[in-house]
């Protein structure tokens, strides 16, 4: 795939614009899937991955290939992103739930198993795209990076900028916060 | 780990699902979990939240999307009129160059001394003075690459027309190969 985007860019870059279509086809779900679950809105999701696919478009002059494009593009929408939740912030503070202390190890395991065997694959999907967005924005990007995009911590690391280090932190503090939610959720879920 | 009370920490059990153990942590793990009831649940449950992330459906995005993006990619790739004139402004400044060079040219050969103009020529360049100063160095070159032209091209001078000829040919094939395909490719 990676040689292919290779071949793609090389025809959009002698003059062949249209081709740059094949790349949007190819990315724009992944793409809106992320920025999705880091805007947590729709239209503007679509807006961002749309002036993300724009200025990767721009700037493909200065792409020189050390990466895959599928990296460089994510690290553009990344940005983006982040960008907009800046904004967002800079209006409407609000408590930064990745300021609360890390989960504590000692949270009993509640036979979470044994309860997402008693949920229909529908509600289980539902509830944890549901819980998933009440992560703070660090935790749902490296979960969305790592699970949707398949990515390794290396490429994690280049999209958002941070520390290899940095990304395994966020990700076992995210699965962690995640699988607590999860499991009050289902507990609910099921006793109901 | 294997002691008893020692139970898989939640980085075991995620290191366990990445793949991050070694070979011998991996071994040590498999056997923990066969002797320990509690820690197999915690870990199917991770293994169960590992799967379930994986299959969450991707989102879609609408039917003109990428009609939208590809217009929006196309507006940016046509230039504005500003952007064009810009881009032509290598080539006016070329051909500005050249000009020059060969108006010199044909000062040097005396090209300009056999030019006599009428009464009537004499009054509106007076008349247009300014104008006439304004342009005439560019002008001047231009009319004694004409003047060339017309008085030698059917004459002996063949060398003197083609070389300066051949310089201005290359000037252009040079500029139009840095700065025409840019702007081909900007405007294709």
């Amino acid at each position: 795939l990676q040689e292919n985007d290779r071949e793609i860019l090389r025809q959009v870059r002698d003059g062949d614009v249209r081709q740059y279509a094949v790349l949007v086809d190819r990315y724009k779900d992944r793409a809106l899937t992320l920025a999705l679950r880091v805007v947590r809105n729709r239209e503007e999701a679509e807006e961002l991955v749309q002036d993300a696919f724009v200025r990767a478009y721009r700037n493909l002059r200065s792409f020189r290939g050390d990466s895959a494009f599928r990296t460089w593009f994510y690290r553009i929408l990344y940005n983006v992103c982040m960008s907009r939740i800046r904004q967002r912030a800079r209006r409407e503070p609000v408590l930064r739930l990745e300021d609360q202390p890390a989960m504590s190890e000692s949270i009993p395991d509640r036979e979470m198993s044994t309860a997402l065997e008693q949920l229909e694959q529908k509600e289980i999907a539902d509830i944890l795209s549901g819980e998933l967005l009440k992560l703070p924005d660090k935790y749902r990007t490296a979960l969305t990076l790592f699970y949707t995009e398949q990515m390794s911590y290396e490429e994690m690391s280049e999209i958002t900028g941070l520390s290899v280090g940095t990304v395994k932190t966020h990700l076992f503090r995210a699965r962690n916060l995640l699988r607590e939610k999860l499991v009050t959720r289902l507990q609910e879920e099921v006793l109901l | 780990m294997n002691g008893e009370g020692h139970h898989c920490t939640f980085d075991q059990l995620q290191a366990r699902i990445d793949g991050r153990l070694d070979e011998r942590e991996a071994l040590d793990m498999e056997v923990h979990l066969r002797e320990c009831a509690r820690c197999r649940k915690a870990a199917d449950g991770w293994l169960r939240l590992d799967k379930e992330m994986r299959s969450l459906p991707l989102e879609r995005a609408g039917s003109g999307f990428t009609y939208s993006v590809m217009a929006r990619v196309r507006a940016g790739a046509t230039p504005s009129i500003l952007d064009r004139s810009l881009s032509f402004l290598p080539y006016f400044l070329g051909l500005i160059i050249v000009l020059g060079v060969m108006g010199g040219v044909f000062w040097w050969a005396g090209v300009f001394e056999g030019v006599t103009l009428s009464t009537g020529e004499k009054g509106v360049l007076e008349e247009f003075a300014p104008v006439v100063d304004a342009v005439s160095w560019g002008g001047q070159a231009l009319y004694g690459w004409f003047a060339e032209y017309f008085l030698f091209a059917f004459s002996d001078s063949v060398v003197r027309i083609s070389l300066p000829a051949a310089l201005m040919l290359g000037v252009i094939a040079v500029l139009d190969r840095v700065w025409g395909r840019r702007l081909l490719n900007r405007t294709r």
